[in-house]
């Protein structure tokens, strides 16, 4: 299960699919959280319910605007537990789902049982209202579940593995609920509900705001499988934004906070990830000007001094803590758009491509499985560089599941709307260094290679420059009988490489790019 | 601006936690904002030294488990307390917060990476250490942060060393091991001076001293201490011992055995703390700085706060 920022917050990166409980004070980031939880399961395919007791159907769709309609209709459902009123107001009280007996009521006063009576189907259609909600959510993943046994039953597999697709649920938020139904009647609806999603191995997100009743809060974290923590500090009128995951059932968790952003869309970038550049030693997001020696980058004078003195003491054995002493060879993922220039096509379904690539990449286990540390992310305009150090697996495995995902996404879609890219990989030493507006770059024979392998490619090529190529065919069979040589190619300035192209049935491009015909045979 | 200072030595029972505690209280008193940090992490006694048992360690911090806020424990009105027995009596202008190691095997296994990737976790921990430093200087407004470190060459004593600016290596004069600490000055301690650190030697437990008898009358009569009549410099960092408690020949020989081994280990000596016999057969020696302003003890450390002070203000 991947929850947002789940890289930074569990050492693993990621998590069993879990009911977990997020916490945190009014305006600490709650909302916006679920809300990228939802589009992040839309992105990565999956179906989502969003539960919410204050918002209407349009205010919902217009939260999520930037998923796309199709999307959004296709594979989500709104549910608002208190507009189930208007159903329950036309059916009779004895419809009750759980139902409250008056008859056991012992009193004579007439206006009393009648203030009695009002007050009990008062609590009796609280009840119905969760419980049509219950079904609801019971019916709409019964629905997709047989929808997509349907799928696997017609032959959709991938890797021999059933493509069943997730389902996500967000309630936002159990303070609201409460308010309205009742601490007791919404926690038997959330012990019901973690039933039904405990059955279908589902992941939710449930928020309550803090402070709150300690009792009702136990009582949910008892229910549920994690907690989420919360909070915002503002230190001189700049709000700092933190998270952490608490606990999570079962597993051993050494929590610890992350700083998040919201950014100006709403969307949530925690840690290092608004930054390509981390510091060496303290493991930071650089965001000022960051202080460069030799290859490595250090977000403060302290933090290059220490680490200088560090490396005095360990000479080469300094890597023995975590930290590089060398320069390090670098395995460069490269990517771009395909036709992303063309001039008919808006800019604004330019940019939405832009976004959902980032977004879709972003969301690939590949990418998250990799620490903050030992990448070096740089966008490119059309697409994106992103370099793994030391790994050479990762940037192959990126490019499998990216290519899954986006055949998920461009299905049905019309050719203005897919989403075509090609891919490079290449590897080799990279250098730091500022560029004219004194900006952090990378550059070296690494990502140039990449670059050049990259511009060779036409749509859902996955060409890989030699170096990387053979050490990967020699790491797996997997990778032996999906890397195939095509040629020797001459690029920029004389170079010759063995170029070679990776594919299968889900990922890559069986044909021979068109430019090794025209310009490099 | 914050300064970082490290106590250190080659060997174990130098008395670097009670360097460290008393200059850390007589800082607080000056008006100071001082954090003293248990990082003998190995054979932490700072809870021990101050009889605290904290509900929070250092150890919660490093794993990520506890804020910077949670993990120190306020004591200037322990401080103020044993301020308050002196015949001068002066408010502690300053503060005085500790953080604490956790003395609990497991703790300590944890802080060597024990657990899980150990590279993985060395690092986080260094990291976190490192967020501590800063976290103390940005959200709590140190002043000095004063780290009372491991013996030797280990982890823990090489990164705190590594985050600190100033350096003291604390040497027990009659167990010394100077070829060991001369190693030892010059493996580790050049690194860290190449990149702007600066290090001294502290002497402790030089020879010649007694009891000063004004001080044990006056405490017995009035239970607070008063200045006895000694013929320190209050200047020099240099050993001025009143010529009733130190022979001219036991002068002669510390001078030159300092000098020997300012030489020796390539760095100058910062203080020379005599062995008080009062305080070395004292049941517990506690902040015996605030405790008895005039004991020459105290002086030692007033001298020393005034050299950390020309530092901080050439730095």
């Amino acid at each position: 299960m991947h929850i947002p920022g789940i890289s930074d917050l569990a050492e693993k990166g990621t998590l069993p699919e879990s009911l977990i409980l997020v916490t945190g004070p009014s305006g600490s980031g709650k909302t916006l959280y679920c809300r990228q939880f939802f589009t992040d399961g839309l992105m990565e395919g999956n179906y989502c319910i969003y539960v919410s007791s204050s918002l209407t159907s349009k205010q919902f769709r217009n939260q999520f605007s930037t998923v796309e309609k199709l999307n959004l209709e296709q594979n989500s459902r709104f549910v608002n537990p208190y507009l189930y009123s208007a159903q329950i107001d036309s059916q009779q009280q004895n419809s009750s789902l759980y139902p409250v007996s008056v008859s056991n009521m012992k009193t004579t006063d007439r206006s009393m049982e009648s203030q009695a009576k009002d007050v009990t189907n008062e609590k009796n259609m609280k009840y119905d209202q969760l419980t049509m909600t219950l079904i609801g959510i019971r019916d709409y993943i019964m629905q997709v579940r047989k929808h997509e046994n349907g799928s696997v039953a017609t032959g959709f597999r991938s890797q021999g593995k059933k493509s069943i697709k997730s389902i996500r649920l967000i309630v936002d938020s159990l303070t609201h609920l409460a308010a309205i139904f009742g601490e007791d009647l919404v926690l038997k609806f959330l012990n019901d509900l973690s039933f039904v999603l405990k059955d279908v191995e589902a992941g939710a997100i449930f928020t309550l705001t803090t402070p709150t009743n300690e009792h009702f809060m136990n009582a949910i974290t008892s229910i549920l499988d994690g907690k989420i923590e919360m909070k915002f500090e503002d230190y001189n009128g700049s709000l700092t934004r933190s998270i952490r995951l608490l606990s999570i059932r079962g597993t051993h968790h050494a929590p610890s906070w992350v700083t998040f952003k919201i950014s100006d869309d709403g969307s949530l970038s925690f840690g290092d990830q608004s930054s390509s550049l981390t510091c060496m030693l303290c493991g930071k997001a650089i965001s000022g000007r960051p202080i460069v020696d030799s290859d490595f980058t250090f977000d403060s004078q302290d933090c290059f001094e220490t680490y200088k003195k560090l490396s005095g003491v360990y000479g080469s054995n300094i890597s023995e803590i975590g930290l590089p002493s060398e320069v390090v060879n670098v395995n460069f993922f490269f990517i771009d758009i395909v036709s992303l220039s063309d001039p008919s096509l808006s800019v604004k379904k330019q940019m939405e491509k832009i976004a959902v690539l980032n977004k879709m990449i972003g969301s690939c286990d590949a990418y998250r499985r990799s620490p903050k540390d030992k990448k070096i992310i740089l966008p490119t305009g059309d697409g994106m560089a992103i370099g793994f150090l030391l790994n050479p697996e990762l940037p192959f495995q990126l490019c499998i599941q990216l290519h899954r995902k986006l055949r998920m996404y461009n299905r049905g879609k019309s050719n203005e709307d897919m989403i075509g890219v090609r891919i490079g990989l290449g590897s080799g030493p990279v250098f730091v260094v500022s560029d004219v507006r004194d900006n952090q770059n990378v550059w070296g024979p690494g990502i140039i290679l990449a670059r050049r392998v990259m511009d060779i490619g036409d749509n859902f090529h996955i060409l890989l420059a030699d170096r990387i190529a053979e050490e990967l065919i020699a790491l797996k069979d997997e990778y032996k009988r999906a890397i195939r040589p095509i040629t020797d190619v001459r690029i920029k300035h004389g170079q010759r490489i063995k170029l070679y192209s990776a594919f299968s049935d889900d990922f890559g491009n069986p044909e021979s790019p068109s430019k090794i015909t025209e310009h490099f045979s | 601006m914050a300064s970082c200072i490290a106590f250190h030595s080659y060997k174990g029972g130098t008395g670097k936690t009670t360097i460290a505690a008393n200059l850390a209280a007589l800082l607080a008193k000056k008006g100071y904002r001082v954090f003293l940090l248990d990082l003998d992490v190995y054979a932490p006694s700072l809870h021990s030294y101050f009889n605290i048992n904290p509900k929070r360690w250092i150890n919660d911090f490093l794993n990520g488990s506890a804020e910077a806020g949670d993990i120190i424990v306020d004591v200037t009105s322990k401080v103020g307390e044993v301020a308050s027995v002196a015949a001068e009596t002066e408010k502690i202008k300053g503060k005085l917060w500790l953080g604490f190691s956790s003395p609990r095997k497991e703790e300590i296994y944890r802080l060597e990476g024990g657990s899980g990737k150990q590279e993985t976790s060395k690092i986080q921990l260094l990291r976190r250490f490192i967020l501590l430093r800063e976290q103390l200087i940005s959200l709590h407004d140190a002043d000095y942060i004063i780290i009372d470190t491991s013996p030797g060459i280990r982890y823990w004593s090489i990164n705190a060393l590594a985050v600190a600016d100033t350096l003291f290596l604390t040497l027990k004069m009659g167990d010394l091991d100077i070829e060991g600490t001369r190693k030892m000055a010059e493996e580790i301690y050049g690194s860290f001076t190449k990149f702007g650190a600066r290090s001294y030697l502290v002497m402790n437990r030089v020879s010649g001293y007694c009891t000063p008898i004004h001080v044990t009358n006056r405490q017995s009569n009035e239970s607070h201490a008063a200045p006895p009549s000694f013929g320190y410099d209050s200047v020099t960092h240099h050993l001025e011992l009143d010529a009733s408690a130190i022979t001219k020949q036991q002068k002669e020989e510390l001078t030159i055995t300092a000098n020997n081994l300012a030489t020796d280990v390539r760095m100058d000596v910062i203080s020379s703390i005599a062995c008080y016999c009062d305080i070395q057969f004292s049941n517990k020696e506690f902040l015996t700085a605030i405790k008895y302003p005039y004991h020459p003890f105290a002086q030692r450390f007033e001298e020393l706060i005034i050299a950390i002070e020309e530092m901080q203000k050439t730095s």
